[in-house]
């Protein structure tokens, strides 16, 4: 804990400002875009929207505190990036799809 | 961002550490200190500092005073006693924002107005939204800190070599890199659960703020549906003709007190009153359980017959009781010192953590030539013990501003809030232009601050510590003493301090005779 890693480390500024992205914006609207999927499903399925609110946004922090803590250690940063952008269009689609079906 | 997993999760949490390190401490501090926020209120509102006797009061007194106060449509509420607040409020809207009447409930006397926004209002929206009203910015970045903070839990303890061992571990040192270190150890480790629960507790409170896209997948109404189905809220619209006059509100009262096994009510919200269709809404009190509990009865405004109980769902429950872990405005005082000392050793923590960060960079920045370490150490300095002053200063600001003081268009409690901030600023500044010696100029300044509010309340209203514990005013007498020891504290501190700063000076003095001859 002492000692400083950051500077030995071989990253570019733009990597950082990527991956601090990734952290903070990154994993945070993917954690959101799965919420919503998440609550529209339950939803679908008849579950109270109260309920599914209530109980998919607690966990939802819970989400985005792994995720972002995955953005900080994971080192392959395409990989990271592609996860992101993939479950943010994902959850996005499941939940405006089932959002279609249950609101004609 | 490091060469291993270790490394990478050490370098997110030095350096969300530094970013959001004053925010945090800003957050923690003013929720620890909210803890009392209640007993903050007594002391610095003197004409509510009451004995409450326990007695159930009736309010139908009341009726006539609130319909004349209340502008016509207008929802009013009265909000009832209870041992931290032993006074009786009338709350309306008002032009001007939402207007309090204060009485005394054993006579319905009216009270000297507050003139003050204290801790409840001051302190406690502060705390979650920082009064950055604008596009809820305030309650966005309090969100962001309170996620910063679980991940600071999270990396902290895994990139904690010997978790156990470090337990026990307080190396008294002389070098202050390394005892600052274990303080920030010994802290995090000592309040580690309680530090995750709240943040976590913390930001599902806000749930509904911080995840737009779940209420949009929820509720058709958007926030309105959310608050409506989530708690159940009992609603009729204005009808447009005249209404009956206003029923009895103690039966009411009685009816719902009955119902709940006893519990007496919190709050009594009365609607569209004049109106055919007023109604009237009793709310339980949140201080027999955690769960913040709201499970209200809605009665018609004319008849007094019941006209709907709210039931909350078993998951919305689970949602409450996050909620009430956060608030503690249970009953328990035993839990609620131990409340306000685990969130001293949060504020002990996030203030070690910047300070170990500063002392570990130092001598390397000097050698760059980099200001960050000057710019941190302004930060640092402002942030902690600037805060921890700038209240001070509210609290003597209090007692020393005149009753219907004004001053540049600003009421009495808009001058506590400008001395507040004018104290916060100039410690910031403090801490840029004198750096070396900012600390022990705050520690000093805090312990004066702190010494002269307890004289102060002494001097404009009698009660010195001893009379406030032999008449029972537990929270005057609490203050005072918090701040009595908190200002022992600060001396110390900035003795010590002192001290530290003489001995480097002349260990510098020493080294450098003895290299020139």
């Amino acid at each position: 804990m002492a000692r400083e890693t950051s500077s030995s480390a071989p990253v570019g500024a733009g990597r950082v400002v990527l991956r601090v992205l990734a952290i903070v914006v990154g994993g945070y609207v993917a954690s959101a875009a799965l919420v919503a999927a998440a609550v529209a499903s339950l939803r679908l399925a008849g579950v109270v929207s109260s309920d599914a609110f209530t109980l998919c946004s607690i966990l939802g922090f819970l989400v985005y505190l792994l995720l972002a803590l995955w953005a900080a250690v994971e080192r392959r940063l395409p990989l990271l990036v592609a996860s992101l952008v993939l479950l943010t269009v994902g959850g996005a689609g499941v939940a405006a799809t089932a959002a279609l079906i249950g609101r004609p | 961002m490091g060469a291993t997993f270790r490394d990478s999760l050490n370098w997110l949490h030095t350096w969300t550490g530094i970013v959001v390190s004053v925010l945090l401490f800003a957050v923690f501090w003013t929720g620890t200190i909210c803890v009392f926020d209640r007993e903050i209120d007594r002391w610095m509102i003197p004409s509510t500092r009451l004995v409450h006797s326990g007695e159930p009061v009736l309010i139908d007194g009341l009726r006539e005073e609130a319909l004349r106060l209340a502008p016509p449509a207008a929802p009013w509420a009265i909000v009832m006693p209870n041992p931290r607040e032993p006074f009786i409020w009338i709350g309306y809207r008002a032009a001007t924002g939402i207007e309090r009447k204060l009485f005394d409930p054993a006579t319905l006397a009216p009270l000297a107005p507050a003139e003050s926004w204290a801790a409840t209002r001051f302190f406690f929206p502060f705390h979650y939204t920082l009064h950055i009203k604008a596009w809820d910015i305030g309650m966005w970045l309090v969100g962001f800190a309170g996620m910063a903070m679980l991940a600071l839990c999270v990396s902290g303890v895994i990139i904690h070599r010997r978790l156990f061992a470090d337990f026990f571990t307080l190396r008294r040192s002389r070098q202050p890199q390394r005892f600052l270190l274990d303080l920030h150890n010994t802290s995090g480790v000592l309040g580690f659960v309680f530090h995750f629960v709240m943040a976590f507790s913390g930001v599902t409170i806000l749930a509904s703020i911080y995840f737009p896209s779940g209420v949009w997948a929820a509720f058709d109404g958007g926030r309105a549906g959310y608050v409506q189905e989530t708690y159940d809220v009992y609603s009729r619209p204005r009808l447009g003709q005249p209404g009956g006059p206003l029923a009895s509100l103690d039966a009411m009262v009685a009816t719902a007190r009955e119902a709940w096994g006893g519990l007496g009510p919190g709050i009594v919200r009365v609607f569209h009153h004049g109106d055919a269709n007023a109604y009237v809404e009793v709310r339980p009190s949140i201080e027999a359980e955690v769960a913040m509990r709201s499970d209200p009865f809605f009665f018609d405004a004319a008849t007094g017959g019941v006209l709907y109980r709210t039931s909350i769902r078993p998951t919305t429950q689970i949602q409450q009781f996050l909620t009430g872990l956060h608030f503690v405005q249970f009953r328990h005082w035993t839990l609620r010192w131990v409340y306000f000392g685990l969130g001293l050793l949060g504020c002990l923590l996030i203030a070690t953590g910047l300070l170990f960060w500063l002392e570990s960079r130092r001598k390397a920045h000097a050698a760059a030539g980099l200001s960050g370490v000057r710019i941190v150490e302004g930060l640092a300095a402002g942030g902690t013990a600037g805060l921890i002053a700038a209240t001070l200063a509210f609290f003597v600001a209090n007692r020393l501003l005149p009753p219907g003081a004004s001053f540049l268009g600003g009421a009495r409690y808009e001058l506590e809030i400008w001395i507040f901030f004018a104290a916060w600023i100039a410690s910031f500044a403090w801490g840029w232009l004198a750096p070396r010696r900012a600390w022990i100029d705050l520690c000093r300044a805090a312990a004066a601050l702190a010494v002269a509010a307890v004289l102060l309340n002494i001097a404009t209203t009698g009660d010195h510590p001893v009379r406030s514990l032999i008449e029972g005013k537990w929270a005057v007498a609490g203050m005072d003493i918090v701040m009595l020891v908190g200002a022992a504290l600060a001396a110390l501190t900035a003795h010590r301090l002192q001290r530290r700063r003489a001995q480097s000076s002349i260990d510098k003095l020493a080294h450098q005779g003895g290299v020139s001859p």
